[in-house]
């Protein structure tokens, strides 16, 4: 690897691995990283790996494709098994999928009790508001096991001691069973449990002093924790060269007028591949 | 008596029927078939829709919002998805908040004629906290607390298809999105198409929907521009990154820069 690894490649590929004992994987719709993750995921496993649905056309495939921001029904139908309506996915499909699926969430905030909430709107009357059910948070939060969220800047606003508005709790459990939360964040990888949370392992660029100011509960810096493994030649060829060719993944990490220029170059660039994919 | 074989409709009489609805649907999905022509002949003959319902609101209903064309919208996300939120939704709407699950019950509710969708009170406790409207019920059998979800019944739902024939057979093409629950749901139908056909069994369609499931059809050719329509095109991608930019005042004359879809 000549290019350094990105923190966005240390994060993705760590979500992948995270989502290869499923037997499905939802990419989600707004997610870019969680697109990666995933679709890395299905590429190193083949056709022993997750089928993958793909939300742009509610199909099923275990033929992934490149990643796209611009989320295309044409693309994602080539090598599907089997087109849904939205109805029909979430109301017989995805219910009866526990245990089975897994998906990796954006939180907007996250807390060390598992409480979660994924996006803010503005109202007519000024105020922020929540919403209560993106991404069927609620319902993912049930089927989904181990439950898997990732952050892409994780800090004092993100990852809180208690959110602000809970729209679920996957640790919550209807049946007895034991659940548990994997966070991905820029800076390590959590386990919160009903127990709390723990740090299972931290970053190789991240700093100990600003993992512990930007973790909102007491972190021991004598007990070093674990290093996340450094991702193997073979999956940043994979990512860079086949899976996110583009370089999608860095859109989560840019913002103001990087992240403009970036945008700029994706619709650039992604009318042809999406179609190259649509035709292959 | 409405012709059963041709219910082809002229755009002033489409726009009527919107005007006495106080709840309307508007099908497609993400950026995929979303009515935005229609839409845009709402916005431009200077109605007022009192509530929208919407799975995945876009650019269609952020119109709406920045021309000050609607006062509700009913849906479980609103966004520009990779370009963040729009010049309308900047300005700020007035929701009625669902979750993916209680859009769909609800809609499925209304489509069987059901007094209500029973769903697991664990799935909805976000949704209670925000909705004074729901009631819960006790299970008759097992005695589980659950949250019963009332009907959705839009008066009228506007849904953008490839292709249909004068009768209301509508294929839709790419995504199916929730469109026939949609269809299923609604006291009314108007499909709106980028192509007008004599008779889709003819030509090898397949329908989607089929005609007395459509109370009227509007050829309207480019008519879910800015999002896109498969077979026929792609959304345009620069277009929904300018209008996301917009300034919510500036979205009136960016509308006129582009011209109204119109009957082919």
């Amino acid at each position: 690897m000549d290019e350094p690894v990105t923190i966005a490649e240390q994060m993705v590929i760590s979500m992948s691995h995270l989502l290869e004992q499923a037997e499905l994987v939802q990419l989600g719709l707004m997610s870019p990283l969680a697109q990666v993750a995933a679709l890395l995921s299905a590429h190193r496993r083949g056709d022993t790996g997750p089928a993958i649905e793909d939300p742009s056309a509610f199909t099923v495939s275990w033929a992934p494709r490149s990643a796209a921001l611009t989320c295309s029904d044409v693309a994602a139908q080539q090598g599907s098994v089997r087109q849904f309506e939205a109805d029909e996915w979430v109301a017989r499909i995805m219910g009866n999928m526990t245990g089975r699926m897994r998906q990796f969430i954006r939180a907007a905030q996250i807390d060390i009790t598992g409480g979660i909430n994924t996006l803010y709107l503005p109202g007519r009357d000024g105020k922020r508001r929540r919403i209560a059910g993106l991404a069927g948070l609620a319902e993912l939060a049930d089927i989904a096991r181990p439950f898997l969220v990732y952050l892409p800047l994780q800090d004092k606003r993100t990852f809180v001691q208690r959110v602000e508005f809970e729209v679920c709790n996957p640790l919550d459990s209807h049946d007895g069973s034991d659940r548990q939360i994997i966070l991905v964040s820029d800076l390590a990888v959590f386990r919160i449990t009903r127990k709390g949370p723990e740090i299972l392992s931290v970053h190789p660029s991240t700093d100990p002093g600003e993992f512990a100011a930007r973790t909102p509960f007491a972190v021991d810096l004598q007990t070093i924790p674990p290093q996340t493994p450094q991702p193997e030649p073979a999956d940043m060829e994979l990512l860079r060269k086949v899976v996110d060719p583009l370089n999608i993944r860095d859109i989560e990490f840019a913002s103001g007028a990087a992240r403009t220029k970036l945008l700029d170059r994706l619709i650039e660039q992604e009318p042809g591949f999406v179609e190259k994919i649509a035709g292959s | 008596m409405a012709d059963q074989q041709n219910k082809l409709i002229a755009l002033d009489e489409s726009l009527a029927r919107i005007a006495q609805a106080r709840q309307i649907a508007l099908g497609g999905w993400s950026m995929s078939r979303k009515p935005c022509g229609m839409i845009r002949h709402i916005i431009a003959a200077g109605l007022r829709l009192p509530e929208v319902v919407i799975l995945t609101a876009g650019v269609e209903t952020d119109m709406l919002l920045a021309a000050g064309a609607v006062d509700r919208v009913r849906t479980f996300y609103f966004g520009l998805e990779a370009f963040g939120m729009g010049p309308g939704q900047r300005r700020g709407a007035d929701m009625i908040e669902e979750t993916e699950s209680s859009l769909l019950f609800g809609l499925q509710a209304a489509a069987q004629g059901q007094p209500f969708h029973a769903v697991a009170r664990h799935h909805c406790r976000a949704l209670l906290t925000l909705r004074a409207d729901l009631e819960t019920i006790t299970c008759p059998y097992g005695g589980d607390e659950y949250v019963a979800l009332p009907p959705i019944a839009p008066d009228l739902a506007i849904i953008h298809a490839w292709r249909c024939d004068r009768r209301g057979n509508a294929e839709f093409g790419g995504t199916l999105a929730a469109d026939r629950l949609l269809a299923a749901a609604a006291r009314e139908t108007i499909v709106t198409c980028e192509e007008l056909v004599d008779d889709l069994a003819a030509i090898g369609g397949q329908a989607d929907l089929i005609a007395p499931q459509t109370s009227a059809v509007v050829h309207l050719p480019n008519g879910a521009w800015p999002t896109g329509c498969e077979p026929r095109y792609r959304p345009d991608w620069k277009g929904l990154r300018d209008y996301a930019q917009l300034d919510p005042d500036a979205v009136p004359a960016w509308l006129d820069r582009h011209p109204l879809p119109t009957k082919g």
